[in-house]
């Protein structure tokens, strides 16, 4: 029997990816894109999550909460149904793979700069790896205590660099739409993880007053975006962050006698288990949608064995030329959105036919 | 097997079992009537003088037409009907009688409760409260709990164990607090047990565990009865077992192994602080020395300049990396802990005055490690002391060295890996399919009252939701 989880775990399993993959852009989508107006597109993304949610609840209560594979079958042969399910997975690795890549990146630039690549992948992957071991209710126990962990993270906004003004964190005065609408399609990009919801709810023991909670939920979400945009601005200031070529995080690695200057290494420290949720919900429902298929023989080994395989060749395509690698982290995001949207259409059609069908009746 | 109908038979398949065991009784009686009565039991293990001053008498003067179990002066009498049944009461201190003719006997327990006494606990110490820990026989257990909870739902289901020891398990609960689903879960855990003996309840704990080769323990072991009270009123269940002192707890979470009963013992602020004293000491026991090797080996910008000349001319001597050095403390550390406990205990002491102070002194002139280590290492060690489940504490110990290999191949970003895998399979674990961090993961918020930090008793009217117990309240509901 598959393990359950809870209402909490299911809607923070959806926004703690988003929450990580805006962490890992959220310079380039916020700060480069928006400029100051993001506070609005921080506004705009927490109503447009709020609308997909709904509408995966919403669609999935039509199909009386049924899985993937079985709204697919509603409309393909089985064989096709299954297809489409490990063709999600597929994509979802693919994902975590280039989130990977994105990482091992940073982790170079910023801690290990001589370690090789692949063996800094190896490590950073394990988690994601042990994670898919462990199975999705371990994983959505994991992205609720991150996304907790990531409140604490308002206590580094005692320690801001620049100035201690409170109104760096409401810039009402000077937006501009221009750069607001900009930077929509960035924040909408990473919504499609979003699409995870489909395979987590049939799981969902605490269905009611789900809807209320999903909106409960948005309203975190909004803090969050918020947060990562006040924290962008107050804590780093934006003449820094656009300095750099990749602009992530500015570490000082000089002597000075500050103790407060070297709060930067562990503020980044403890963000980095929050951004390894990004690369990690990749593999863990890959693992999934092969145990789903694959429900005689519940090993859990050999869903790995594939996953290192699958991880190995597509982390060797992808590492060849990394000045390709924001062309291929857009691109798979666009493929997400896409996914999302093809399986809406299918649980969609799921539903009308459910409901015209004799039996129904 | 069943009875024979021929007592002849039936005394040569107990005279058989009896053969090579001299302390084995078995008499031959005759009742009033000249029908043939068979004694059975192992001598010292009954009370000889209540048997034959108080039984006996009563039984010989019956006849097999008048035979009536209902007169004797004893109510523990069971009717058994095979000779398995009958030898393995025998065994666990009961008389047995076969009377001619009959194709059942009975036996009635008057066993004699041999063994020490109860004592205080050595291995849980506590300042104030109740002292009574348990021994190594059953029924003298039960009763030490049975004087703690006068109430008749304090109940224990039996449950054989053993192919070769015939032991007995008994899993306390209270009736109406605990959840019944969760005791079948277990009582099916323990009849799925096929072993022959079990030497203590740590046989049994791995066998029952939902994860027999986690690092982690999942039962709480205890000798003491105020806190195996303490878990049955809270709707945990204690597997007792024939010749173990050691009670389990079950389910266990991670945060029960940093409570003591003195915790109940101080103002609730106090408590608190010390429940945090623990939380940090375990963090300082696990990281220590893994921050330590990270910071030295590759972020040594985070220390302070004037901290840091300091740090590198204590270590200018040092001929190893702070890898290997660490390593070379922590195991030696480990060498002289393992060697102390299996030592009596003034050998114990000189071994670590030698193994502390020479040594540690001797490494230091010798280059092989700094000043600073030896700190880092002993103070590793003394917050490791501070945590109050030994069970626990060694396997933080294990998972040290896991963190050093991490922080020394990859530095503080090696180390939160470790930290992430070290937290994923925390999450991973249950214990009787409750989750291993509750109440924090998943998050219960009217439970976290009494996990590091304490309420006050009267704010705790709230049962645990760890076991899932039926009636969450703590009172009468005036």
């Amino acid at each position: 029997m598959k393990d359950t989880i809870s209402s909490f775990q299911w809607l923070s399993a959806l926004t703690a990816p988003i929450t990580a993959v805006l962490m890992l852009s959220f310079v380039s989508m916020i700060v480069s894109a928006a400029g100051r107006g993001a506070y609005i597109s921080c506004l705009l993304m927490a109503l447009l999550t709020f609308a997909l949610l709904f509408l995966v609840i919403t669609l999935m209560r039509l199909n009386d909460f049924c899985s993937p594979t079985l709204a697919a079958a509603a409309f393909f042969s089985p064989v096709a149904a299954k297809g489409l399910v490990l063709f999600s997975g597929l994509f979802f690795l693919f994902l975590s793979v280039i989130t990977l890549n994105i990482y091992v990146y940073i982790v170079n630039y910023f801690f290990l700069p001589g370690t090789p690549d692949a063996i800094l992948a190896l490590i950073l992957y394990l988690p994601a790896v042990y994670m898919a071991y462990c199975g999705l209710r371990t994983f959505t126990y994991m992205t609720s205590a991150s996304l907790l962990a990531f409140f604490l993270f308002l206590l580094f906004f005692l320690f801001t660099k620049d100035n201690y003004l409170l109104s760096n964190l409401f810039p009402l005065n000077d937006f501009k739409w221009k750069d607001v609408i900009s930077a929509v399609p960035g924040l909408l990009l990473s919504a499609p993880s979003l699409l995870f919801g489909f395979f987590l709810l049939p799981r969902c023991d605490d269905r009611n007053r789900l809807r209320i909670k999903a909106a409960l939920f948005c309203l975190l979400f909004l803090l969050v975006t918020e947060y990562i945009y006040a924290m962008g601005m107050s804590y780093f200031g934006e003449r820094v962050i656009t300095k750099l070529v990749m602009p992530f995080y500015h570490l000082d690695p000089v002597f000075k006698g500050n103790l407060l200057e070297r709060f930067d290494i562990f503020f980044m420290l403890t963000l980095l288990p929050v951004i390894s949720i990004a690369t990690a919900y990749g593999p863990a429902l890959f693992a999934e949608s092969l145990r789903e298929l694959n429900t005689e023989h519940e090993s859990r080994i050999k869903p790995l064995i594939i996953l290192a395989g699958g991880f190995v060749v597509l982390l060797s395509a992808l590492s060849v030329n990394r000045i390709s690698l924001w062309h291929w982290y857009r691109l798979g995001n666009i493929g997400a959105l896409i996914l999302f949207l093809s399986w809406i259409v299918i649980y969609t059609l799921a539903a009308v036919k459910r409901r015209r069908s004799p039996s129904k009746k | 097997m069943k009875f024979s109908e021929h007592f002849r038979d039936s005394l040569a398949y107990f005279q058989d079992a009896a053969a090579d065991c001299p302390d084995y009784i078995i008499n031959n009686l005759k009742m009033k009537d000249g029908t043939r009565l068979l004694l059975c039991y192992i001598d010292n293990m009954i009370q000889t003088d209540i048997l034959y001053m108080r039984i006996l008498p009563e039984l010989l003067k019956m006849t097999a037409r008048n035979f009536d179990l209902s007169k004797l002066p004893f109510g523990d009498v069971v009717i058994t009907e095979s000779v398995e049944d009958a030898l393995s009461g025998i065994g666990t201190g009961g008389v047995f009688f076969l009377l001619e003719g009959k194709e059942y006997g009975f036996q009635v327990r008057i066993e004699n409760l041999v063994g020490r006494t109860p004592e205080s606990s050595d291995n849980e110490k506590n300042v104030r409260g109740a002292r009574d820990s348990f021994v190594e026989n059953l029924r003298i257990n039960m009763a030490m709990m049975r004087t703690k909870i006068c109430n008749h739902n304090l109940k224990f289901r039996e449950v054989p164990l053993g192919a070769s020891t015939h032991q007995t398990a008994a899993v306390a609960y209270i009736r109406g607090i605990a959840d019944e689903e969760l005791l079948q879960k277990i009582e099916t855990k323990l009849k799925n047990i096929d072993y022959d003996g079990f030497l203590d309840t740590f046989y049994v704990e791995e066998m029952i565990s939902d994860f027999p080769r986690s690092l982690f323990p999942q039962c709480n072991v205890t000798e003491r009865a105020d806190k195996a009270e303490a878990a049955l009123l809270d709707g945990r269940f204690v597997l007792f077992l024939t010749g173990s002192p050691n009670a389990l707890i079950m389910p266990a979470n991670f945060w029960s192994f940093f409570r003591a009963m003195d915790d109940f013992s101080h103002p609730p602020i106090l408590a608190s602080f010390i429940g945090l004293l623990r939380i940090v000491s375990l963090m300082i026991s696990l990281f220590l020395p893994a921050v330590y090797i990270a910071v030295l080996s590759y972020h040594y910008y985070v220390i302070p300049l004037n901290i840091l000349s300091g740090l590198a001319a204590s270590r200018t001597q040092v001929i190893f990396t702070p890898l290997i050095e660490a390593f070379i403390m922590e195991f030696l550390f480990e060498v002289i802990r393992e060697a102390s406990i299996r030592l009596p205990s003034h050998i114990g002491n000189t071994i670590g005055i030698v193994g502390g102070i020479i040594i540690g002194q001797a490494a230091v002139e010798a280059g092989l490690v700094s000043n600073l280590m030896i700190i880092v290492v002993s103070i590793t060690a003394i917050a490791g002391f501070v945590i109050p489940s030994q069970d626990i504490a060694q396997s933080l110990r294990f998972t040290r060295f896991f963190m050093m290999i991490f922080a020394g191949s990859f530095g503080l970003c090696g180390l939160v890996i470790a930290v992430s895998l070290l937290f994923i399979n925390l999450l991973r674990l249950t214990t009787l399919d409750r989750p291993y961090l509750l109440p924090l993961f998943p998050l219960n918020i009217k439970n976290l009252g009494n996990t590091v930090i304490r309420l006050p008793i009267g704010r705790l009217h709230r049962r645990s939701s760890l076991a899932r117990p039926v009636d969450t309240y703590r009172g009468t509901g005036k």
